[in-house]
């Protein structure tokens, strides 16, 4: 390996290559902010140029798409409350009560540090224990991933601000959504309400647009607000938010970084589930876990970090095995497999040069991004000062387009505008949509997992349990998801103790 | 106007109109043409697809525009397809024998006679394969285990309504073969099954074992004869064992192109598959090359249509 | 809203979207069919109680003020109705001349109070072109993404 690494250190000097990582990083971060362009569209659409370009440099170029636009997605999030990619979905939570306490910036510099932080965690856990983890991602078959989608879905329970119940029946909703289309098992059309062009399935990205951007439109425009915040921009806000980082978050970050490499490196599950994962770990374990969602900058690095720590643990099992860790990968693999690049654990021998020239460029564009970030962010927060009509107006032109472009399917553009209005609806009547979108999210996956698992139970000729008690990894994940939704009581619990003891009342349910 | 210059105007007019429809085919292609594929974008239809637009762009004259829409396994870009407009701006990736069952059991909004055919451009056979670490030797071992132990035996295959189901199908009409079939989503979700151990053996095609070929065992092929890529593995027939199943990608238009613009297509998409070059391409990226001409294709399509009807209604799967 | 009639609302939309989703259900067989069929039964559950706790906070009065702001539903309604006609008309006019028509109209619709009729026709121009170029530049032009197609372009 470290005959490698020098000469990839002097690749990445080459200018080229330094020009595509920044416009790689810029291109990637403007189409993860907008909402509508997600990073895999982006990747693929750029694909092609990759053809002109040398193997080499296509990667880097790619690698740094990637990277942008996971990081890309926190600035609309935060902005406009409507994440610019399925996996800042989490940054909402905190990142918009944060922005329109008139704290934008805070907001902004936290999730691109932390992004920065998470990506460089995730390359580390890349270039030095690729062979063992590919290894142990293998181990997740069936049973295993049933479970951690239910754990993903137990965490709705701690998510919800309102009612548990509430939100439940927004996830079950959302998983009852995510059925339109074919069956999993016998390939028939169901629940297609006669109209065919619906057994393509309602798509995740669509769906949340319209529940996000489109449903925060119509509020938008329904408040009085001339602007979407008030905003006065403070200075030397890097050096302030560097400090209240380190000093607050350290264990936080290393926490949330892990989980989502290890999630990224899992095939099926990708940045979405990680952030919400990571989000409610850290409010789980954090002394004052009521302060969430009410805009703190703990929120916000959970689930950047995580979602950009997927990046480096997608790459694994795609370098390693072929198989790649979320969808973004798999497009980076065509282009690789396109060029005659074969995946393996040989990569890191045969086509070492290649293949350690791209990790040292990951590493580079998470550090690359810090100040092509700033850049980007100082000219996003002008956002704030257009009026809102404007703002609004444009968003829901962006949304038509950009839900259009992943299918190229009209019925993408009605799933935005009913999802819209259905979140709108929820907003009202607190329903929530971050349980809803994560219910369409794992929704098909539980369904098809469920069904390998009853496959499976005939060669045990047993009982499903047995498939599941078969396999430690399941049982662990039982007992998580068991612990997940005991925690809101044991969270009640301890405030009601702490409360007891300077007297006041009990909060109703 | 003077009656002379009148007619004189009137047979220039005459003449123009006739040359229009020769102008049209030969400006033929003047804007970027749209090619559908069916499946997501880093696939192995979607790799194939780039390569060949490498060479396109060698020998044809405008873009291609890429359109993904995936869904239902393949029915939805190949349904677009067969709407679009029939002037050959249009054009899409298909594979057989999705595009043949898909009509015969999932109420696909198209059928095989609504396309003109271009050609085929690769055959993938399915291969059964194990772990590099299996007990297994030879596909005898497998199934005489399978019929000492019914049930016992964890078998992955895509689909289902697919080639890997097909071949099952065949298999299990032919000999006995009592095992537990497990369906997965993906190629890719197959390959992490086997290699993780919750299958023992699968049926997977030749272009996706070989993204792992170093952690496989391929046990044999269905094939006609042995393939370049793997040339010590067995086909079936060798083995005994009479089955020949393959997945095979072409390209298509809408049924209704004019003459001239299909030959133009067939006589490009030709050219490309003769060159050395993008031969060399598929051979790296592990694609096995197959060329038919659109005639053949179109007949090789309409023989397996009858095939697949008697299989399926021996299953009851026709709807 | 007060919090019992929210409770009624949403217990009432999910008894709503169960009822809809089993009448559907009946085609299909087996596991596919058990899946969905279990989800609907627990929304319906869910949805059952939530109508129950929201007659109960009212009747025992414990219901919690809704901490209101005030909507313009004026507003929202007509920003919903350019919407829908916004996806309706692109299929007939094509993506950019609706687009066009929308921008402009909404703008102009939904103008603030506080700028004069000629601010507001310039502000609404100025927004319309801003994103139709932008819309072109990024998707057409460099990406190469179709837009949805009509008569005109």
């Amino acid at each position: 390996m470290s005959e490698f690494i020098l000469p990839a250190i002097g690749h990445l000097l080459e200018p080229l290559n330094i020009f595509l990582m920044i416009a790689g990083l810029t291109g990637g971060i403007i189409i993860g902010a907008l909402p509508g362009l997600t990073a895999t569209m982006g990747v693929a659409l750029l694909v092609p140029v990759t053809f002109a370009l040398d193997t080499t440099s296509g990667l880097i170029m790619l690698g740094a798409v990637y990277v942008g636009a996971i990081y890309g997605g926190a600035n609309s999030a935060c902005l406009i409350c409507t994440p610019g990619t399925p996996s800042s979905v989490a940054t909402t939570f905190d990142g918009w009560p944060m922005c329109q306490k008139g704290e934008a910036d805070k907001a902004l510099i936290t999730a691109l540090l932390c992004s920065s932080f998470g990506g460089i965690v995730g390359t580390v856990f890349l270039l030095f224990l690729a062979a063992p983890l590919a290894r142990f991602a293998l181990r997740f078959g069936g049973p295993e991933s049933f479970w951690l989608c239910l754990f993903g879905l137990s965490t709705i329970a701690v998510m919800s601000s309102d009612n548990m119940v509430k939100g439940l029946i927004s996830g079950a909703i959302g998983m009852l959504v995510a059925t339109i289309g074919l069956d999993p098992h016998a390939a028939a059309p169901r629940f297609t309400f006669g109209y065919y062009p619906l057994i393509q399935g309602v798509e995740v990205i669509p769906a949340m647009i319209g529940l996000f951007s489109f449903s925060q439109v119509l509020y938008l425009i329904g408040s009085y607000k001339p602007y979407i915040a008030s905003y006065t921009p403070m200075p030397k806000s890097l050096g302030r938010v560097a400090r209240e980082l380190f000093a607050t978050c350290k264990i936080l970050l290393l926490r949330s970084s892990i989980i989502g490499t290890l999630v990224g490196m899992l095939p099926g599950a990708g940045g979405e589930i990680a952030s919400i994962i990571s989000y409610n770990e850290s409010k789980r374990w954090d002394k004052e876990p009521e302060l969430y969602g009410k805009g703190i900058i703990k929120g916000v690095a959970a689930s950047e970090s995580a979602n950009n720590a997927v990046i480096g643990g997608a790459l694994i099992p795609m370098l390693t095995l072929g198989i790649p860790g979320s969808a973004v990968a798999a497009v980076i693999l065509g282009a690789l497999l396109a060029k005659g690049i074969q995946p393996g654990f040989k990569v890191f021998t045969v086509t070492g040069d290649l293949a350690y020239t791209f990790i040292m460029s990951q590493f580079a564009v998470n550090l690359l991004m810090i100040p092509v970030g700033l850049v980007l962010i100082k000219i996003m927060v002008r956002l704030l000062s257009i009026r809102l009509t404007f703002v609004a107006i444009a968003i829901v032109m962006l949304s038509i387009i950009g839900s259009y472009a992943i299918r190229n399917s009209i019925l993408d553009v009605w799933i935005v505008i009913a999802f819209g209005f259905v979140g709108y609806f929820c907003n009202l009547v607190k329903l929530d949509t971050g349980a809803m979108a994560l219910g369409i999210i794992l929704g098909p996956m539980i369904e098809e997992n469920f069904g390998k698992c009853v496959s499976l139970s005939k060669a045990v000729d047993g009982s499903i349990l047995q498939v599941f008690l078969n396999s430690n990894i399941a049982v662990v994940l039982i007992f998580c998801t068991l612990l997940s939704l005991v925690t809101p009581f044991l969270l009640e619990w301890k405030r009601k103790r702490a409360r007891g003891e300077t007297g006041g009342e009990a909060n109703d349910a | 106007m003077k009656p002379g210059s009148l007619l004189k105007i009137a047979l220039a007019a005459a003449m123009l109109t006739l040359a229009v429809p020769a102008l049209s085919f030969a400006a033929y292609p003047e804007k970027p043409v749209n090619m559908i594929i069916a499946f997501t974008a880093g696939g192995s239809s979607d790799v194939q697809a780039r390569i060949m637009q490498k060479y396109w762009d060698k020998y044809g004259s405008q873009q291609w525009t890429f359109v993904y829409k995936p869904g239902a396994g393949g029915a939805i870009g190949f349904g677009e397809i067969s709407m679009a407009r029939p002037d050959g701006y249009t054009i899409g990736g298909i594979n057989v024998p999705h595009m043949i069952i898909q009509p015969l059991v999932q109420n696909a909004q198209f059928s095989i006679d609504d396309f003109s055919y271009i050609c085929q451009v690769v055959n993938d056979p399915q291969t059964v394969a194990v772990r590099k670490d299996s007990p297994f030797q030879k596909v005898a071992d497998v199934f005489a285990y399978a019929k000492a132990n019914p049930g016992k035996l964890k078998l992955g295959l895509v689909g289902p309504n697919t080639g890997h189901h097909l071949m099952f199908l065949d298999v299990k009409s032919k000999m006995d073969f009592p095992v537990t079939e497990v369906f997965y989503k993906g190629a890719a979700d197959q390959n992490v099954a086997l290699l993780g151990g919750e299958i023992d053996v699968m049926f997977g095609n030749l272009n996706d074992v070989m993204r792992s070929v170093e952690e496989m065992r391929m046990l044999a092929m269905a094939s006609e004869k042995r393939n370049d890529f793997l040339p010590n593995v067995p086909t079936l027939r060798e083995e005994g064992f009479n089955i020949v199943s393959d997945i095979r990608r072409g390209f298509v238009a809408p049924k209704g192109l004019s003459k001239e613009i299909l030959g133009y297509l067939r006589g490009v998409f030709g050219k490309i598959a003769a060159d050395p070059d993008y031969i060399a391409d598929m051979k790296r990226a592990g694609q096995p090359t197959e060329y038919m001409d659109g005639e053949a294709f179109a007949a090789y399509v309409k023989a397996q249509n009858e095939i697949i009807k008697a299989a399926l209604s021996r299953v009851g799967s026709k709807k | 809203m007060r919090s019992s009639v929210r409770d009624i609302a949403a217990g009432l939309f999910s008894l709503f979207t169960a009822a809809v989703f089993f009448c559907q259900s009946g085609n299909v067989e087996g596991l596919g069919r058990l899946y969905p069929r279990l989800i609907i039964g627990f929304i319906a559950l869910g949805g059952v109680y939530l109508v129950g706790l929201g007659l109960w906070k009212r009747i025992s009065a414990r219901d919690k003020p809704g901490g209101e702001e005030t909507v313009a539903r004026k507003r929202v309604a007509m920003i919903s109705a350019f919407s829908l006609s916004y996806v309706l008309i692109i299929p007939l006019l094509g993506f950019y001349t609706t687009s066009v028509l929308f921008l402009f109209g909404s703008s102009i619709a939904l103008n603030d109070a506080a700028y004069s009729r000629r601010k507001a026709a310039l502000s609404a121009c100025v927004l319309t072109l801003v994103m139709c170029f932008c819309v072109w530049a990024g998707f057409s032009l460099l990406l190469h993404v179709p837009t949805p197609e009509g008569i005109f372009f």
